[in-house]
């Protein structure tokens, strides 16, 4: 089973002829960072991206790619035939020909060995394993918020895309629109004041994304679904149509809700503004409300209050309409409020201001996939980095935490350790079903 | 059927509770709520579980009914319940499963059936007892439950079971397990298990143990051990037949290791032939090399190839300005158009006022393009006052236009106030280019007693491009007044004193953009105007005036005129007022489109009004879209009004 897993172009072109024969249908392709990293193809030659996952954000990032000068998609990976073919169908339109390859398995995607990137948009709880293997095998990552499913395996990602020097970039797009970068460089810049509070107001409840709500009769999976991989690490649980495709998000064993999806969003554009994007919260606590039957079990309303080390305190919700969606700072002298196509201020002619050159200005990103292969090409930082993606994320898994155990979380984010409370302190992580394991 | 049923949950009233139990489970209990949960399937009859859960959360926070439910989850997973339930026990009990749980849980992390349960609750669970129990459950465990145990060790960091994982890298199907868990528990004892591994190691194998020995290196740097981790990455750094991006991770590694020398080892792998050295170089730059000794780096850049220069670039760009600036200066005249992209981003931040000259210079005389792109938002972008103060000094000197032109835009990015006098001269500049840039600067950074000397360029002006822009930049000044009231009364001014009737056409045509009340006499005046050329130009102001004020106005000229143009105009100008206040009562707007639609002459006209139908979904409009689409030449545009409206139309009569 981990037979492929590590193979890179290198070792791939001397042990595994059928493939070349592959690789050889697809003489225009030439990776760029194999070429381009060694000087001998100027960088603005194509990069070479595959996807893994196409049931939910999978298709979304990877129109976004194919619209992206410079890139050449020549794979989709999914467990699920449907999807996969879909998938495939979009890039062969898309460039006229039928050349896309597709694969259910992503261990043989990334022995290909001609991939300078991947896009990853499955479930929460393969992102680490899957992340970590990419970057092990020299792929650059556009991965999905949140970062991960544990908190421990935030850490472990960051360290091996360190390890590994490989470029990231998270989801979370809203870094690269103008209203959220306005907003938050405002705040940066001091214009409402020293922030007495920060209100974040995500979803509550759950979207029927599959409109499979109700289909929780157990049945056996669906002949082109590998299910008992699609589990992966998760524990076990039988087959029915509600679990799968876009609505595992509701379950935690696979995901963390409302809460958890959309932390890597409005959150993170909180701490943007507020220079967190590399620490987090000293205190977190929280309560949730919860199904009563059904197979989800992700709280459907939520109330996480965080203070930080500078005795700032952020309060995340979901559910309470006195929490506006989106992010809101407010400061001594008044208050910045961004969400999606809203961008206001109290004064309200703060929204007009410029940011000068001689200011604070926060990193700029007009696309963000642009941005990220803007950066797979000169090796940059992109706007929204593996460390920052999992400090966004960090917030949520404490809140989680915070609401499992209805206790006050004191965290120590320069250690990552919660502080006098082994009981909470065991949630940080997730044992694996067998044989999966987090890979080195 | 019913009757196998019955016997079953008797029996697993028994497993749960003892045999006394099948007849004392009270309504409510915690065996009663078992009983339910053990046949749960993992579907949509859930509200045992939940019931489960509702209870034992309720009794966290008290010890003895915590125990309570411990010990009888525990007794669960070892009787006949489904895997659902089971599963959903161990969820539960990973939460409140304390010491004594613990003998109990090793047992069962040995047996096939319970292992994923017990390693489930063992994994996380903090303190030396959970460790043990799981070292104790490796020995008696085979297959997959060993594998998984194994895995959760590595997963724990528990250094007490090195010894007994060791010898699993001897074992195929272990070895790979055995090898990520002894990385991640890492130190010297588990550095030199897996370095005597790899060194007889092959193909896949050999990948898992050296990133194993990766991940094991990353701890000795944790542990401050450098030395050893030296050792370590140096052996992968050196096998090159192991994958590139591994051998980059040793080279990345071996930079960290090396401690005050880091930069040194970083230069000498930057500057090297060895490609997978120069890529972790490169990946380190930005976090190794410290402020003071990028020297080294900027010296090495010209050397190296473009694709190298362009990532080197990147990385020195948050390195002192004053070192970084003569090696990007320098880069930013290369051949490669891509390396003088990245040269003029470095600039960004390492660039300074010496450095104005040159991005104006390379943004006036490149051609459209990446590289003008480059340099005109380096130019915006550049930090400090002195900035500002070199582009007005340089405003002031004879320079060429193209470079005159960079240094007014770059006036307006960068909101230069200071530079008004010098972009107020630029409007009576020699060279068009420089007065229409100027124009645009005055946009940005004029106020509304600019407009008096815009005006004066527009009346002179007979370059259409240089008018346009002069119309803009007047409109956009005279926005600049707070209130409507008032924002004609420059243009009102200069109409009363002009003479010429080209003048005063002119005039007339910046009146709308005000939204100034008090100007719609003048229109109304001028209309009357002996000279053709005013008439049209009030006209056309007053169909094209921005608010209900004017409707009136429109509503004569649509009756009264003889020139078709503007009754047309006035036409058009009625149905986008209607369509002004998306908020308005549907039926209410409709009822104005009907009024137009019967003043329409031709089909033309009853095109517009079926157009703007679609924005006031109701039944009335729907009615008169029926109407229209009597008339054979309005068919089509009258059945897309249907077919938008009809959606939209409130389906229970109310909105």
């Amino acid at each position: 089973m981990s037979r492929l897993r590590g193979y890179t172009r290198r070792t791939f072109l001397t042990t595994a002829p059928a493939a070349i024969a592959g690789a050889v249908a697809f003489p225009s392709i030439v990776k760029a960072s194999a070429l381009g990293l060694n000087g001998a193809v100027p960088p603005s030659d194509r990069v070479v991206m595959a996807g893994i996952g196409f049931g939910m954000q999978g298709p979304g990032n990877m129109r976004n790619f194919l619209g992206t000068p410079g890139v050449q998609w020549v794979a989709v990976c999914d467990l699920d035939d449907e999807p996969l073919k879909k998938a495939k169908d979009i890039v062969d339109t898309k460039y006229g020909t039928t050349d896309c390859k597709t694969y259910k398995d992503y261990r043989e995607l990334f022995a290909r060995g001609d991939l300078d990137a991947v896009s990853i948009a499955v479930p929460d709880h393969w992102h680490a394993i899957l992340s970590i293997e990419a970057v092990r095998a020299g792929l650059d990552v556009f991965g999905e918020k949140p970062f991960t499913h544990s908190l421990r395996e935030g850490r472990a990602l960051c360290n091996a895309v360190k390890r590994y020097g490989r470029v990231w970039q998270t989801g979370s797009w809203q870094r690269s629109e103008d209203n959220f970068h306005r907003g938050a460089e405002l705040v940066a810049n001091g214009r409402v004041g020293r922030i007495l509070r920060v209100e974040v107001g995500l979803p509550s409840g759950f979207t029927d994304f599959a409109r499979t709500f109700g289909q929780e009769k157990i049945e056996n999976p669906p002949a082109g679904l590998d299910y008992d991989r699609w589990l992966g690490p998760a524990p076990y649980s039988p087959y029915c149509r509600a679990r799968v495709h876009m609505n595992w998000r509701w379950n935690f064993d696979y995901a963390g809700g409302q809460l958890m999806d959309w932390v890597g969003h409005h959150l993170d554009i909180a701490h943007w503004g507020l220079g967190f994007d590399r620490t987090g919260p000293v205190e977190v606590k929280g309560t949730g409300e919860f199904p009563t039957s059904g197979i989800y079990n992700t709280a459907k309303r939520f109330w996480v209050e965080t203070r930080y080390a500078d005795g700032t305190p952020i309060i995340v919700a979901g559910g309470y309409p006195e929490i506006q969606s989106g992010t809101k700072w407010i400061g001594e002298t008044g208050w910045v409020w961004v969400d999606r196509g809203g961008f206001e201020s109290q004064p309200a002619h703060l929204v007009q201001e410029i940011i000068g050159p001689n200011e604070k200005r926060l990193y700029r990103s007009r696309d963000h996939f642009q941005n990220f292969v803007d950066c797979v090409r000169s090796r940059a930082v992109t706007i929204a980095p593996a460390e920052v993606a999992h400090r966004s994320a960090s917030v949520g898994h404490l809140g989680v935490i915070a609401i499992a155990t209805g206790r006050t979380i004191k965290w120590n984010p320069d250690t990552e350790t919660i502080i006098g409370d082994p009981g909470a302190e065991r949630l940080l992580s997730r044992a694996y079903r067998a044989p999966y394991q987090l890979p080195a | 059927m019913k009757t196998l049923r019955i016997l079953a949950l008797a029996c697993i009233l028994t497993m749960t509770s003892g045999a006394a139990g099948a007849q004392t489970a009270q309504p409510g209990s915690l065996d009663a709520i078992l009983m339910q949960v053990a046949t749960w399937d993992g579907g949509i009859a859930s509200e045992a579980v939940w019931q489960l859960r509702d209870y034992v959360f309720a009794r966290i926070g008290d010890e003895a009914g915590r125990a309570e439910c411990e010990t009888k989850l525990l007794q669960f997973l070892r009787g006949p319940g489904t895997r659902s339930a089971k599963m959903a026990a161990t969820r539960l009990l990973r939460e409140i499963a304390a010491g004594p749980a613990i003998p109990a849980l090793q047992v069962m992390a040995a047996d096939p059936r319970l292992s994923d349960y017990a390693i489930y609750v063992l994994q996380p669970m903090t303190g030396s007892a959970a460790e043990n129990a799981l070292v104790g459950a490796l020995t008696a465990a085979r297959g997959a439950q060993k594998a998984a145990i194994v895995a959760a060790l590595g997963q724990r960091r528990a250094s007490s079971a090195l010894p007994l994982l060791e010898p699993l890298l001897g074992d195929p199907a272990l070895a790979a397990p055995a090898a990520v868990a002894i990385g991640r528990i890492g130190g010297l004892a588990a550095s030199a298990a897996l370095a005597t591994a790899y060194g007889a190691a092959s193909g896949e194998s050999k990948r898992v143990l050296a990133a194993s020995l990766l991940e094991a290196g990353d701890g000795l740097l944790a542990a401050k051990d450098n030395e050893a981790a030296a050792r370590l990455f140096g052996v992968l750094a050196a096998d090159r037949s192991l994958p590139a991006p591994m051998r980059t991770a040793a080279f990345i590694g071996d930079i960290s290791a090396a401690g005050p020398r880091a930069s040194a080892v970083l230069v000498t792998m930057l500057g090297g032939d060895d490609a997978d050295a120069r890529a972790a170089a490169i990946a380190r730059i930005g976090d190794i090399i410290p402020p003071d000794g990028i020297g080294p780096v900027c010296d090495l850049l010209p050397r190296l190839p473009d694709a190298a220069q362009i990532q080197v670039l990147a990385a020195i760009a948050r390195h002192p300005a004053s070192r970084v600036r003569p090696a990007a200066l320098s880069a930013a005249k290369s051949g490669s158009p891509d390396v003088r992209v990245a040269a003029l981003r470095t600039l960004e931040s390492a660039g300074d006022a010496s450095t104005v000259a040159f991005l104006a210079d390379t943004a006036g005389s490149e051609p459209k393009g990446p590289v003008q792109d480059a340099a005109r938002r380096t130019l915006a972008s550049l930090k400090g006052r002195d900035v500002d103060d070199a582009i007005v000094a340089m405003l002031g000197q004879p320079a060429p236009a193209a470079f005159t032109a960079e240094l007014l835009r770059a006036v307006a990015d960068r909101r230069i106030f200071l530079a008004k006098p010098a972009v107020s001269a630029a409007l009576s500049a020699a060279s068009p280019d420089v007065r229409i840039e100027g124009l645009k600067t005055l946009r940005v950074i004029g106020t509304p007693s600019d407009a008096s000397s815009v005006l004066d360029l527009l009346l002179k002006s007979g370059d259409d491009a240089e008018r346009a822009e002069a119309e803009k930049t007047v409109a956009a000044l005279l926005q600049k007044i707070g209130s409507p009231d008032g924002r004609s009364r420059l243009l009102r001014m200069r109409l009363a004193s002009a003479k010429d009737a080209a003048a005063r056409a002119t005039l007339i045509g910046l009146l709308p953009p005000t939204a100034d009340g008090a100007a719609l006499p003048v229109l109304r005046t001028a209309l009357q105007d002996a000279d053709p050329g005013v008439v049209d130009a009030a006209a056309r102001a007053i169909a094209g005036w921005p608010t209900a004020t004017a409707r009136d106005d429109m509503l004569e000229i649509l009756r009264e005129s003889k020139d078709e143009t503007h009754r047309l105009l006035a036409f058009a100008g009625l149905v986008r007022l209607v369509s002004l206040d998306a908020n308005r009562l549907p039926e209410a707007a409709v009822a104005d489109l009907k009024g137009l639609s019967g003043l329409a002459w031709r089909p033309e006209e009853q095109k517009l009004i079926l157009g703007a139908l679609a924005a006031f979904p109701c039944q009335d409009a729907l009615t008169l879209a029926g109407v229209l689409l009597q008339n054979d030449a309005l068919k089509a545009e009258a059945q897309a009004a249907i077919d938008k409206i009809t959606p939209k139309l409130p389906k229970d009569g109310k909105r």
